[in-house]
């Protein structure tokens, strides 16, 4: 390339050395960026592609630390249901309100709800069923650890949050869980009526082991069993 | 033996006509204006992410916050998964005083930055100062975040604040002092095209490709994309919702045709914005696919972040003043490689 392409204000990239330096910056830096989601996206049952796990190494703290390491994956495979954390305040009087996390009504601006709503589905994200490790995991010593360790970051989290409650809402007791939203089918909107805001949507999902409620760990007070009511429906 | 390959198919000629294209796409110099306006987009939508963070401060920073100190780093030190190197000063900040005044900090770099004030400065610091917040803030974030970050990443690698600035004004009111300095002129650039600008632009562009390649594929791998539900089942969200959009459910071919269209966009984007008769038709997607999400799903700050992304691949020219000052010379003079 002839360097009198190069300004007065480039006069470094004349040099082919430094271009030959800053090229393999830059392809290390699009390592980074490519890798991570490739890995993302070769993940299966059985972990992740060893090929790409090993492209990816190589370059693994520097997307992190830079974050970089992102999946891309919006409103993938599919469009799926949405989660709130669903709070019971009871104060000294033993009187109980409601409270939901992302909340319209109480988070403003559409940010702010936003980042609660992603609060929300992050705690669902990280949820792992308590009790003893299942049997395929028993038996393996690493699985087993695995296990365990995915239901301590789920209550650490977990206890993260309703401590937040109560430093926010002092004097009263405080209890979580999580509610699914989920959307409804076109036959159930077209031909049954059923709104996106239909209390038939949600569903709360316990804290369990094969499908039965346990008892809450650590709330202090049990929710109710009945799901709230949504705001009314957004005018267009 | 005779060597019957034409000239320019040996592979010494093929090579080089490799690193001419190599050569070609990133160290042309290329006029900072569509960074700059990039800059002022990043910039104000980071300093109302800022301003929002500010609002609610003890609810994402601190002992109190809904991920607290302790807990956000046992999740990012292996306590229940291999440690990351995602690494964050504001883990071992407790006290809300000293909270409040790097959050202050924040937000000043980031106006600053914003406006094009001491940009060669405020830009790298407003990145790092992002990159530290959002490490921090693990669990509230998205899409959006991710985004900010890389713009910011590479807008401080090239000379963003040459115009539509504060600098601009300092350089041309202090221009024979700076004139007479190589530091002052570093720090105060003046808005001739330059290799950096190039490289900052082609790093967006291409991270962008990446972005939607894989927002593709993953699609692709759903039924509701195929079969066409996929964008009744992001309307009929709740939580989503910003404006009524869920008549488009009586509409199927409608609705059907929106996701289908979007599935290819996203899977063909990094090939078709290159071409000069695609690119266009691209961009004009990308901005009405960016334009709905942010309209009727509730993510407005998402939505403008991704169309502010896409103005990556808008020439120079087209903020000039007087166009015929710069003719994108990476169109002019297009590569050839095969």
């Amino acid at each position: 390339m002839p360097t009198d392409r190069f300004t007065a204000h480039s006069p470094w990239f004349a040099s082919r050395r430094v271009r030959c330096g800053v090229s393999l910056l830059l392809i290390g830096h699009l390592w980074a960026v490519f890798g991570r989601p490739m890995e993302f996206a070769t993940q299966g049952p059985f972990g992740t592609s060893p090929s790409v796990s090993m492209f990816y190494a190589p370059v693994r703290g520097y997307s992190q630390f830079a974050y970089l390491d992102h999946g891309y994956a919006f409103f993938a495979p599919d469009p799926g249901p949405s989660h709130f954390i669903q709070a019971a305040v009871t104060d000294e009087r033993a009187e109980r309100v409601e409270l939901k996390f992302p909340d319209l009504e109480q988070q403003w601006p559409r940010l702010l709800y936003h980042r609660h709503f992603m609060l929300a589905e992050f705690f669902n994200d990280v949820y792992h069923p308590p009790g003893s490790p299942p049997p395929g995991i028993a038996e393996n010593a690493m699985a087993s650890v695995q296990w365990m360790r995915g239901r301590k970051r789920y209550e650490t989290i977990r206890d993260s949050i309703l401590n937040h409650l109560r430093k926010e809402l002092p004097l009263n007791q405080v209890a979580i869980r999580r509610v699914e939203h989920r959307q409804p089918g076109l036959p159930e909107f077209i031909d049954g009526g059923i709104g996106t805001r239909d209390l038939s949507l949600l569903r709360v999902m316990y804290d369990t082991i094969d499908g039965l409620p346990e008892r809450p760990q650590v709330p202090d007070v049990t929710p109710t069993e009945t799901v709230i009511a949504l705001p009314a429906e957004p005018q267009s | 033996m005779t060597n019957n390959m034409a000239p320019e198919f040996s592979p010494a000629a093929y090579g080089k006509r490799w690193i001419d294209a190599w050569d070609h796409f990133w160290f042309t110099p290329k006029a900072p204006h569509t960074l700059a306006v990039i800059r002022i987009a990043t910039g104000l939508l980071l300093l109302y992410s800022h301003l929002v963070v500010a609002a609610n401060l003890s609810s994402f920073l601190g002992d109190d916050a809904w991920i607290n100190n302790e807990t956000i780093a046992a999740i990012h030190q292996g306590d229940f998964t291999p440690p990351d190197a995602s690494r964050s000063y504001l883990w071992n900040i407790s006290s809300p005083a000293l909270l409040w005044t790097h959050h202050l900090l924040t937000i000043l770099v980031t106006a600053c930055f914003a406006v094009g004030f001491l940009t060669r400065i405020t830009a790298p610091l407003a990145w790092w100062l992002q990159l530290m917040l959002v490490h921090r803030m693990t669990g509230t974030l998205f899409g959006f975040d991710q985004v900010t970050t890389m713009l910011a990443m590479y807008l401080m690698l090239a000379p963003c604040g040459a115009v539509f600035s504060v600098d601009k004004s300092l350089r041309r009111k202090f221009s024979s002092k700076i004139e007479r300095s190589d530091r002052l002129r570093w720090f105060f650039p003046d808005e001739q095209p330059s290799v950096s600008a190039n490289i900052a632009t082609r790093l967006i562009q291409l991270h962008l490709c990446i972005v939607y390649l894989f927002g593709g594929l993953w699609k692709a791998r759903g039924t509701a994309w195929w079969d066409g539900t996929a964008i009744w089942f992001a309307v009929s969200n709740a939580q989503y919702q910003s404006i009524e959009m869920t008549w488009i459910g009586r509409y199927p071919r409608l609705f059907s045709i929106l996701a289908h269209v979007t599935v290819f966009w996203e899977l063909f984007y990094c090939a078709l914005v290159w071409p000069k008769l695609t690119r266009p038709i691209m961009l004009a997607i990308a901005f009405a696919v960016h334009g709905g999400i942010a309209l009727f799903l509730g993510m407005i700050t998402f939505g403008t972040i991704m169309v502010v992304a896409n103005l990556a691949f808008i020439p120079p020219s087209l903020w000039m003043r007087d166009r015929r000052g710069e003719s994108s010379p990476e169109f002019a003079h297009p590569p050839s490689i095969a």
